[in-house]
């Protein structure tokens, strides 16, 4: 089932293609024994879970939010996998597990939203959104990882509090 | 006097009738709020974290899609990189100062240059094309030429005859319009024995339509008299002179072997102008088909990625997993072309 | 006005003084060659005194449109009898811009080989881009070609604070490639 299946379709009125396209998922889902986790491990198993979703939900997808989604998970894998990764501040790994979960494809649900809720007309305007929120998303990661490496407490907790305020549990300013 | 042009106008209007072509290159500044979207009808609180797999029937269906290769599937013994990734300086979000970003703006969306310029009402929309201060770009001539799209991707380029190797850690180009236009794209594998792979296409256009090439049942596509896809003696090509039909498309390997074990080799991508894009073909047993590269047209760009999938599959399965379900099937292996 | 030969200019604005844009039109003639109708490419480079394109963003064709500065803009469907079309305002063209050069090449990504000596006819011409009324025709380019892969058609120039029009029917043997090399456009 593709991400935007999951958040449209909840109850998964999928058909036969789409369970065997879930089995590809299941093989990652199931190996994340700890889902709320943001230990490094648990965050790299969901961004290949959350790249899976992100490749199943193409067609669904403007290509601009699928590159700059991939360009997301991309840049949280480099810090995830980084000489720094086991010394990666907790400040960092709960951005990284609400950009993972929550920021990233609270992003999409949002421009999917608007597109539908408005038609083409929207989509230009929706499109630089989405634009902008991934690009920030992957900028506030680099940024993150960088105040951690630094060991800058105070730009952790601005860098966070910024995603958290920008993001999280708000809706997107779509 | 011959060729009166009295319908200007509307040949203006079909001019950019592409929505990405439409769309201003740079975000205006202080653009208007978006427009309300119902938001509070979705469901906002569900989880996005993957699910645990269902209680439903996909449970049977794991084994058969999901391959175990002997090596981990979720590649955690990643090499380390110690190299931060590349970002385009455009990135730039006047916001090593910490106290930028830590201003909200109404629990919305931030104005990061707040430093300079107070955040209008109505909630600033971020721009990251055009500080603020700068003027707003212009987006028409007098005479109605619109600008182009063309947000910054921030992602890796590549200059004429420059060779690179498409590595986890550095997956992704991003061509220039040029690059992008000119020639054709052509993907080859380079294995010790080539009668024991082939590749093969699928993609979606412009307008909607999926189909594949996959050489022996479907030689080009998606009209075969004016192909845009094609399979070589040796690969695939896509004929970029046709770029503005194209919107993705996916690169995959078929292993002719019955065992269908893929060799150990390399696939390349080369433009007209030369730049020569790598990525290894991994050995090993696959369920019959292995993606490869993926490529996203953006605003005229061809975005390219090694995709370094650890899973094989069906080709079936390999075209849902990226989202290409437009296609018949006559058995898993066999689409119908 | 008689047709204008290769190597004729004319000056715009000393003929029309009001002319602030032109269309520039290709109509070219296959024979029903499909591979040769479907992979002809008009482009259109604003070239600095130097003689390089201005920027990448400076050449216009069927994947970019309109130049940066918005002074040229290729249409996506030509009117008419032509086959492709560009406007040029040119009170909006760059200072810098010495020269707009219009290039007709023969894509190379089909997997068949064509040369541009299979043209039944090319002719090009201007129209005032206020009205449309035709200011200039070519003769046939046609005539003259045999394996060329891409074709200068015909410049835009400044002369004196003037705008002229010279017809030019330059061939390449190298396609896009040498025209790229010519104008420094990065491939």
């Amino acid at each position: 089932m593709g991400l935007l299946s999951r958040l449209f379709d909840p109850e998964g009125s999928s058909g036969r293609l789409r369970a065997q396209t879930q089995a590809r998922f299941d093989a990652v889902s199931q190996s994340v024994t700890d889902p709320s986790g943001d230990s490094v491990e648990a965050l790299l198993r969901k961004t290949q879970s959350l790249v899976l979703e992100i490749n199943s939900s193409a067609g669904d997808l403007p290509t601009i939010g699928v590159v700059l989604a991939r360009a997301v998970t991309d840049t949280v894998r480099e810090v995830l996998t980084s000489g720094e990764a086991d010394r990666l501040d907790i400040g960092v790994r709960v951005a990284i597990n609400g950009t993972l979960t929550d920021y990233l494809p609270g992003s999409i649900r949002a421009y999917v939203g608007a597109v539908r809720a408005a038609g083409a007309d929207a989509e230009e305007r929706a499109t630089d959104a989405l634009v902008e929120q991934l690009t920030t998303l992957r900028h506030s990661v680099e940024q993150l990882a960088e105040a951690s490496r630094m060991r800058d407490m105070q730009a952790l907790q601005v860098h966070g509090r910024f995603l958290e305020d920008k993001f999280g549990e708000s809706d997107l300013d779509l | 006097m011959s060729g009166t042009r009295t319908d200007l106008p509307y040949l203006r209007s079909r001019r950019l009738r592409r929505p990405a072509d439409a769309a201003p290159a740079a975000p205006a500044p202080a653009a208007a709020p978006a427009p309300q979207t119902s938001a509070s009808s979705l469901d906002l609180s569900a989880p996005s974290a993957p699910d645990p797999a269902p209680s439903s029937s996909s449970l049977d269906l794991s084994a058969p899609s999901a391959p175990a290769p002997s090596s981990s599937p979720l590649d955690l013994s990643a090499p380390v990189s110690p190299e931060a990734p590349s970002t385009g300086s455009s990135l730039d979000l006047g916001s090593t100062d910490p106290a930028a970003p830590s201003t909200p703006s109404g629990g919305t969306s931030l104005n990061l240059f707040d430093d300079e310029e107070p955040a209008s009402s109505g909630g600033t929309s971020l721009s990251l094309d055009a500080p603020s201060g700068a003027p707003a770009p212009v987006r028409t001539s007098p005479r109605g030429h619109a600008r182009l799209a063309e947000h910054d991707l921030g992602l890796p380029s590549i200059r004429a005859d420059e060779r690179r190797l498409m590595t986890e850690h550095e997956p992704v180009v991003a061509l220039t319009r040029m690059q992008s236009a000119a020639g054709a794209l052509e993907a080859k594998v380079a294995v010790p024995n080539p009668s024991e792979v082939v590749l093969g296409l699928v993609f979606e256009t412009s307008d909607g339509r999926q189909s594949l090439v996959l050489p022996g049942l479907s030689q080009q596509g998606p009209d075969p008299r004016r192909p845009i896809f094609r399979a070589t003696s040796s690969g695939v090509a896509v004929n970029l002179r046709r770029i503005p039909g194209v919107h993705r498309l996916l690169l995959f390997a078929v292993p002719t072997r019955p065992s269908k074990q893929l060799p150990g080799g390399t696939v390349t991508v080369t433009t007209y102008g030369g730049s020569r894009l790598e990525a290894p073909l991994v050995a090993g047993p696959t369920l019959g088909a292995q993606a490869l590269m993926t490529a996203y047209v953006v605003e005229g760009r061809l975005v390219i990625r090694a995709e370094h999938d650890p899973y094989s599959g069906t080709l079936q399965q390999i075209c849902a997993a990226y989202g290409y379900r437009e296609i018949s099937w006559r058995d898993p292996y066999t689409p119908l072309v | 006005m008689s047709p204008m030969a290769k190597g004729a200019n004319i000056a715009l604005q000393r003929e029309l003084p009001n002319l602030t844009g032109v269309v520039f039109g290709v109509d070219w003639e296959t024979g029903g060659e499909r591979v040769l109708d479907d992979n002809l490419t008009l482009l259109t480079v604003l070239v600095g005194a130097n003689g390089q394109a201005l920027s990448p963003q400076h050449v216009v064709y069927f994947n970019q449109l309109v130049s940066a500065d918005l002074s040229t803009a290729q249409l996506e469907q030509a009117l008419g009898s032509d086959d492709e079309q560009v406007e040029v305002e040119l009170s909006e063209v760059p200072d810098e811009v010495a020269k707009v050069v219009f290039v007709l090449y023969l894509s190379e990504g089909s997997g068949s080989s064509r040369h541009l000596g299979q043209l039944k006819s090319l002719v090009v011409r201007l129209l005032n881009l206020d009205g449309g009324a035709s200011i200039i025709s070519s003769v046939d380019l046609a005539d003259d070609l045999t394996s060329e892969s891409a074709l200068k058609l015909a410049e835009l120039y400044r002369h004196a604070g003037q705008w002229k029009l010279r017809v030019l029917g330059m061939g390449y043997s190298s396609g896009l490639a040498g025209v790229a090399k010519e104008y420094g456009v990065p491939l």
